[in-house]
């Protein structure tokens, strides 16, 4: 044991998508940090070991609060050949706990361990460089691209410590993306610079493939009460799943955007955007594997330009219309936009392409920062 | 192995030759030799029994012997009325049944095993089959795999596992498999399906023979188009959709069997990429029909994923080249250049 945890609460007092946490290790260099101190509070009834040279860690799901060595502030892994956002990625852990069967990290990182870098003093400087070093210079950035944003705030807090660092840089607005329900931070963030943001899926999907992530009705209620508290929110209907009742009116895409209309008014939505389920190969093998019940991994996928794997157009178009023409039914319509899209499926779905709109970064900038755009 | 010293010479009365462990005496001798038994009786009438069979005592009939090794050379030297000759094993004291029942298989796949490649399917599944109820899985992989000749890691082994776990040795399948209409590399595919998807197939491999390419693109589009319309196999075998019998109907009409395997990877073809698929077959009639009478070949945008066109020739020399140039120039005023160029925007 290297951290005295005796005023730990114990896995009761978890959330149930932590519950599968049962061992920390800890880089020697970070085990002192205050992100370290506050994880030993939280988890003082499991076994804390150093964490071994190779890397080797053993346990169900191993929690790892690791010093990191690399670049905190990196751009969206976006291809050249889809229309990208241009945001830019707070690295600040790695994997999820939430295990939803068409999830990439499955694949990425291939096992379970829950990676959080507790090095923050470091963090805080490099991102306090790059951010002050042009205060005209605005920053649309985000930490839900290698893990959820919120799924281990309960133990870490990093979210609530990013959200009050933020604070001192109006010139960033940073998005906080998330398929749970953690509002501890809401308190400490400035409401005109930070963007609650949730992930949604047919009800039958949540149902079926999201088995560890709140509910559709949570999720919306929670950005409601963001909402309430003048935040503005943003909603990612990524991956659209194509499987037989995708169209269905009770628990197909059309419920879903139905529920929106029902927590959120459309002027409290940043934006909104579309993403069309792609996989690597790899990515199919282990949801094959792990999820052989799953009922959107055959359809009609060809290679696309990028060397993913994605629903073939028309197909694509298909359903994208469908969501737009009840987004927009509902008042949405200048906040939705394309995740990894091309400008055929553009102009065939929104009528317009992102360089109509003087560039998708550009575009989404604006409206992030409170701007009409 | 403990042997007896002496060379027994027994008649046929005392001899039990019914265990269950001489797996392989009744399947087809492997190799060239077009009548194995032929062969073996002519031997022994010339030069007589060279090489004694494997028996042990019966423990239930005193007096008696179970073969154990040799049911080839017993069936011939009955056949001529005359006595065998046997070396006795000693099985070990104290032994219970099941122990005795894995001891004489391996007597005998120690006496029978092919010297250098694997049996054929047929031959390692009944060799299988008798150990499975033996031996724990992993013993059965660790101890049989190895004396059958396959890498205990293999997939070839894995596939034969998979396969009992599926057939009987009397199922059709099964039969097909003997009779290389069915490959042993599809049974991965066979499991994914319910027993009744399985039973509904099983009419496809009654005839034509399979290679592992065309069998597998007929088992995962099938599989695959069922789960993605969320309806099961026997649904895309309907009347009027892709009824075995129907399809075996074109064979019994004298359709080579190549040419029928073919027709019916078109339709599965279809029914697992039906968007896609139709839209593929009107390019390529449009394609054609713009390029008729010249050289030229076109494609679209890698699978319709952006508009455009792909157009190619090939030049051997300057006469071609004029000869492309002035087809291309016959073909430049066609208004299906627009139609084929956004094609995928008239499905959407």
């Amino acid at each position: 044991m290297i951290a005295d945890c005796s005023q730990a609460p114990g896995a009761a007092g978890l959330p149930f998508w932590l519950r599968d946490i049962d061992a920390v290790y800890v880089d020697p260099s970070v085990r002192d940090a205050p992100l370290t101190r506050r994880v030993a509070s939280r988890l003082g009834h499991l076994p804390w070991r150093e964490a071994p040279r190779d890397g080797a860690l053993e346990g169900r799901q191993p929690l790892y609060l690791k010093e990191y060595k690399g670049r905190f502030l990196r751009f969206c892994p976006g291809t050249r050949y889809y229309r990208c956002c241009g945001y830019r990625i707070i690295h600040i852990g790695e994997n999820c706990p939430i295990d939803c069967s068409y999830c990439i990290l499955r694949a990425y990182f291939q096992d379970r361990t829950l990676k959080v870098w507790a090095n923050q003093d470091a963090l805080w400087s490099e991102l306090g460089k790059a951010f002050s070093t042009n205060r005209e210079l605005r920053y649309r950035v985000g930490t839900g691209e290698f893990t959820d944003s919120l799924v281990l705030e309960p133990l870490t807090g990093y979210s609530r410590d990013l959200v009050a660092f933020l604070r001192d840089y109006p010139n960033v607005c940073l998005e906080l993306k998330s398929k749970i329900v953690d509002l501890s931070w809401l308190d400490a963030a400035r409401a005109d610079r930070v963007l609650p943001a949730w992930s949604l899926n047919a009800p039958a999907m949540v149902a079926s493939e999201e088995p560890f992530a709140a509910s559709l009705e949570q999720r919306l209620a929670a950005a409601r009460e963001c909402a309430s508290a003048g935040f503005r929110v943003c909603l990612h209907f990524d991956p659209i799943l194509r499987y037989p009742g995708w169209d269905s009116p009770s628990d197909g895409y059309a419920a879903t955007i139905e529920m929106i209309f029902d927590y959120l008014k459309p002027e409290q939505v940043a934006y909104l955007s579309l993403g069309s389920f792609r996989f690597l190969p790899d990515l199919k093998r282990v949801i094959e594997t792990h999820s052989p019940q799953s009922r959107y991994l055959f359809n009609e996928f060809i290679l696309g330009l990028d060397g993913k794997q994605r629903l073939f157009r028309p197909l694509r178009v298909e359903q994208f219309r469908f969501l737009v023409e009840r987004l927009r039914r509902g008042g949405l319509d200048r906040q939705l936009y394309f995740c990894m899209e091309s400008d055929e499926v553009w102009r065939a779905v929104l009528g317009r392409t992102p360089r109509e709109m003087g560039g998708l970064g550009r575009r989404l900038e604006a409206l992030a920062f409170g701007e009409e755009g | 192995l403990k042997l007896g010293k002496e060379v027994l010479t027994l008649d046929l009365a005392s001899l039990d030759l019914g265990g269950a462990w001489l797996f392989w005496s009744k399947e087809p001798e492997p190799g060239p030799i077009a009548s194995p038994g032929a062969s073996l009786a002519a031997s022994l009438e010339a030069v007589g029994q060279l090489a004694p069979v494997l028996v042990e005592p019966d423990p239930t009939r005193p007096g008696a012997f179970l073969l154990l090794d040799g049911a080839r050379r017993v069936a011939a030297l009955a056949g001529r009325g005359a006595p065998v000759l046997a070396v006795r094993v000693l099985p070990p004291e104290g032994e219970d049944e099941r122990a005795a029942l894995l001891r004489r298989g391996l007597i005998y796949l120690a006496a029978n095993r092919p010297a250098s490649a694997p049996p054929e399917p047929g031959r390692a599944l009944a060799a299988l089959r008798y150990f499975q109820p033996l031996l724990a899985p992993d013993a059965l992989t660790a101890r049989i795999a190895p004396l059958l000749g396959f890498s205990p890691q293999s997939r070839v082994w894995r596939r034969h596992l998979e396969w009992i776990a599926l057939f009987s040795p009397d199922s059709a399948y099964e039969r097909a498999l003997r009779a290389e209409r069915l490959p042993l590399d599809a049974v991965d595919l066979l499991a994914k399906l319910d027993s009744g998807e399985r039973a509904a197939l099983a009419p496809f491999f009654e005839q034509a023979r399979w290679s592992v390419g065309n069998c597998r693109q007929f088992l995962q589009c099938l599989h695959e188009g069922a789960r993605m319309r969320g309806e099961r196999v026997t649904s895309a075998l309907a009347p009027g959709g892709l009824d075995p019998r129907a399809q075996l109907g074109a064979l019994a009409e004298g359709l080579s069997p190549k040419d029928w395997i073919e027709g019916v990877l078109v339709a599965v073809r279809r029914y697992r990429w039906p968007a896609s698929g139709v839209l593929a077959e009107r390019f390529g009639r449009l394609a054609r029909e713009l390029t008729a009478g010249t050289r030229w070949r076109l494609a679209p945008g890698l699978n319709f994923e952006k508009n455009g066109l792909t157009l190619s020739t090939h030049v051997a020399d300057r006469e071609s080249l004029a000869a492309a140039q002035a087809s291309l120039a016959g073909m430049a005023g066609s208004p299906l250049w627009d139609r084929l160029a956004t094609l995928a925007e008239e499905d959407a």
